[in-house]
């Protein structure tokens, strides 16, 4: 069954495009497009699915011209044909379309039967135009192919005014091509390679081309000839020769030289006695002597107007004999051995009608040659039809890019799941991408399109991207493609975006959670250093003033021994709840071990009013257990400019409060250097 | 009853012409029922209020195009002329009045296709 043309409507009045699609859909597949930037990217999707485009010209977003005009760049416009269709009669509008390439031109108002006749005629034209296209350039692509069907015919030519079967032709081929390679078995003096067997038994074809220009009457005489009309006969083998010479190919092709010489001696004798040049032995060439032998040979076992057939048994007798001139000993050889295997091809070859069946056969071959081309347009579109499934069922944000058109065309999920459209022209100036990127993410995605090389060509990257008002991560895996996989022409880029949002979250996490207590969800001690080392080392300078506040749980041993281990983590939680209540984002605060905790914070003035203030807030009870800290507290510059430092000397001052009895903070001085430390330093 | 040859009279459109293209009422009527729907019309006078006369040219133009071939040749000139003014998208003195007269030629066109719809439902 022949698949139904498809026709795309581009209009952008719904009633134009109903009134069209009412009389088209009976024998037509439709698509419409309601403005030029539709139609243009339904073009570059389905290009060799659509037949025929109607087009309108004044349309919002993209103009019929503007149409014609990225047809003729994408080079669609030679393919598919454009009707358009207007109210506009101005012959500067019918003229400009024509000269874009528009096929044909209709006004409004229009009819039924004139849209349907054009739309019809022009699909017709267009296809067979096509498929001649494809003949053409098939048929060149088979060159030799076609060498052969031009020897066939010339040489049918020749027999038909033989008056000969019409199978004496291929006769000479089978026997030429069954003496070259019996006698390549039996000797290498020649150096025949199997390319020059299969060039020689196709040029034998042409070996009584001459004969054309010998007159009818003798030709085909029945009776015996006389003298001067067996001279006329003889002069076909030298004008046979001079017609090939004369042939433009004959210097180029070795086919015609090969030919050339097969016309001019294949009747000259091994003993030297035959015409026109009287060559002797190995001066006739291989391919003449061979031809000479299968003519015989075939002239002796077929009807001719002058005798009857002979058997082979009575043909080879004859040829051994001597009867029909001398020839090549080893060829004579060659033939007794190839004997049978010629009488029973012959006897196959012979089958009435064999030649144009096999005529026939190559014509059907060139004709599905003809087609291939179409075939693989046709698996090309199953290809991209499963591609699209895929698509569709993958639920990604897959998007092609066409460097030609400068036209990013994203499937149409993914463009509903970004809140962009589908089609997007000059996608570099477009803002709803720049809405999607920042622009320095943006820089970098093209900058790895740009470096990708076709050895590694797959590049991808992860980027925020705006999606519908909010931030979300997205992946892009992409790959530029070339032409011929070449780098020297960028044709396009295709990728796929995928949401890893959610991944990236929960990667944000882990990293979170390397840094947090889990028990109390304040930092962890290493965590807390290295933010502390990051400020001490880059942030802080002289003028600004740091405190760093160490303080541990009074007799927190006993709490554990005493209410047990999930009471003592409940309590230490209240301690980080206490803290966090008590300090400004901006700060520091971290369990850095058992009943441990450390505060780094920044402040202007009034320190002591600060440390009291949060001390005081440490401490108070837990369910009906008293809590209490020491603390002893460091500053910034003043006791120390490293964290070492900082937290040895507020680590001394934590075991002086201690030593004064607990419950108590103690700033650091210049007296505690010698203290022993409060809290491990590990 | 008011048959579909009786409103295109009435409208001063060209029956024939339209039926010879169309075939039958029923197709007719319902294209005629999806001008009534159809916004170029509005497209045009909201155009026209905010001075875009790009957008006023093509919707113009669109209606024109669609007016034609729905045979209703008596507002599709009116249309045409106003979409000739409009050609060079920009302030003219015509296109006032041209639009007056636009305007009362579509509206009494939507009247008598409603009417038409009406009694036929």
């Amino acid at each position: 069954m022949k698949a139904r043309d498809k026709v795309l409507i581009v209009d952008d009045s719904d009633i134009n495009r109903s009134l069209l699609a009412d009389m088209l859909a009976q024998d037509y597949d439709l698509v419409e497009a309601a403005n030029g930037l539709e139609a243009v990217a339904l073009l570059s999707q389905q290009y060799s699915e659509i037949s025929l485009v109607l087009l309108d010209i004044v349309m919002p977003m993209m103009d019929g011209f503007e149409v014609l005009a990225s047809m003729n760049k994408s080079g669609y416009i030679d393919h598919i044909p454009v009707i358009m269709i207007s109210a506009e009669t101005s012959s500067v509008y019918i003229d400009h379309a024509y000269d874009l390439g528009a096929a044909e031109y209709i006004s409004r108002p229009f009819d039924e039967k004139t849209v349907k006749r054009r739309v019809k005629n022009t699909i017709m034209l267009y296809a067979k135009q096509k498929y001649l296209e494809n003949m053409v350039t098939e048929q060149l692509l088979e060159k030799e192919k076609n060498n052969l069907v031009m020897v066939e015919i010339l040489s049918h030519i020749v027999e038909f005014r033989n008056g000969e079967s019409g199978l004496h032709v291929m006769h000479i081929r089978v026997i030429t091509e069954a003496l070259l390679k019996q006698l390549c078995r039996m000797t290498d003096r020649y150096n025949l390679t199997p390319e020059q067997i299969a060039m020689i038994s196709n040029a034998s074809a042409l070996h009584d081309i001459g004969k054309i220009s010998i007159p009818e009457s003798i030709l085909n005489k029945p009776g015996k000839l006389t003298p001067q009309e067996y001279d006329i006969i003889k002069t076909h083998s030298a004008i046979g020769a001079e017609m090939l010479e004369k042939i433009h190919y004959f210097e180029t092709e070795p086919l015609v030289q090969v030919a050339r010489n097969i016309c001019r001696w294949h009747h000259e004798r091994y003993d030297g006695r035959g015409y026109p040049d009287g060559l002797k032995g190995e001066e006739i060439p291989i391919s003449a002597q061979v031809v000479s032998l299968a003519d015989v040979y075939d002239a002796l076992v077929s009807v001719r107007v002058y005798k009857a057939a002979y058997t082979h048994e009575e043909a080879m007798r004859m040829i051994l004999n001597g009867e029909c001139g001398t020839f090549n000993p080893l060829l004579l050889e060659c033939l007794k051995e190839a004997g049978p295997t010629l009488k029973k091809e012959l006897k196959v070859r012979s089958l009435s009608g064999a030649s144009r069946i096999e005529l026939q056969d190559m014509a059907r071959n060139l004709i599905q040659s003809g087609n291939a081309s179409n075939r693989t347009l046709a698996l090309l579109e199953q290809e991209r039809t499963k591609y699209q499934f895929f698509a569709s069922m993958s639920k990604e944000i897959q998007f092609e890019y066409n460097y030609h058109s400068d036209l990013l065309s994203i499937s149409e999920w993914g463009a509903a799941q970004l809140g962009v459209n589908e089609v997007i022209m000059h996608p570099l100036q477009n803002s709803q991408i720049q809405k999607l990127f920042s622009s320095a993410d943006f820089e970098d995605f093209l900058a790895k399109i740009r470096t990708a090389q076709p050895e590694d060509p797959i590049l991808s990257g992860t980027y925020p991207l705006q999606v519908k008002g909010s931030s979300r991560w997205f992946k892009v895996v992409a790959r530029p493609l070339w032409v011929m996989e070449e780098s020297s022409e960028l044709t396009g880029v295709i990728g796929k975006f995928i949401d890893v949002h959610d991944e990236q979250v929960e990667l944000d996490q882990l990293k979170q959670m390397a840094k947090i207590d889990s028990l109390t969800g304040l930092f962890n001690r290493a965590y807390a250093k290295r933010a502390m080392d990051t400020i001490l080392n880059n942030e802080a300078d002289a003028s600004q003033n740091y405190a760093l506040l160490v303080f541990d749980i009074d007799f927190f041993k006993s709490a554990n021994d005493e209410y047990g281990h999930l009471f003592g983590d409940q309590v230490l939680a209240n301690v980080a709840h206490r803290i966090q209540s008590n300090v400004r984002q901006s700060d520091i605060s971290a369990r850095i071990g058992g009943d441990e905790f450390l505060i780094f914070m920044e402040y202007k003035d009034h320190l002591e009013q600060m440390i009291e203030r949060i001390f005081r807030s440490l401490n108070g009870s837990y369910e009906g257990y008293d809590i209490t800290v020491s603390m002893g507290i460091a500053c910034f510059p003043n006791d120390g400019s490293d964290y070492l430092t900082l937290f040895h000397h507020a680590d001394q001052a934590l075991y002086a409060a201690k030593r004064r009895g607990r419950r108590q903070y103690c700033l650091y001085d210049d007296s505690m250097q010698d203290l022993l430390t409060g809290v491990s330093t590990k | 009853m008011l048959s579909v040859e009786q409103c295109y009279a009435q409208l001063q459109g060209d029956y024939a012409d339209i039926i010879r293209r169309m075939r039958t009422d029923e197709r007719v009527e319902k294209f005629l029922a999806m001008l009534v729907r159809d916004n170029s019309f509005d497209q045009l006078k909201t155009a026209l209020q905010q001075e875009d006369y790009e957008t006023a040219f093509r919707a113009a133009h669109t209606l024109k195009g669609v007016l034609l071939n729905l045979s209703l040749t008596a507002q599709a000139e009116v249309i045409s002329e106003l979409t000739e003014v409009l050609r060079k998208q920009q302030a003219d003195e015509k296109i006032g009045p041209l639009f007056e007269q636009a305007s009362a030629a579509y509206a009494e066109l939507m009247a008598g296709i409603r009417e038409l719809l009406e009694k036929n439902e």
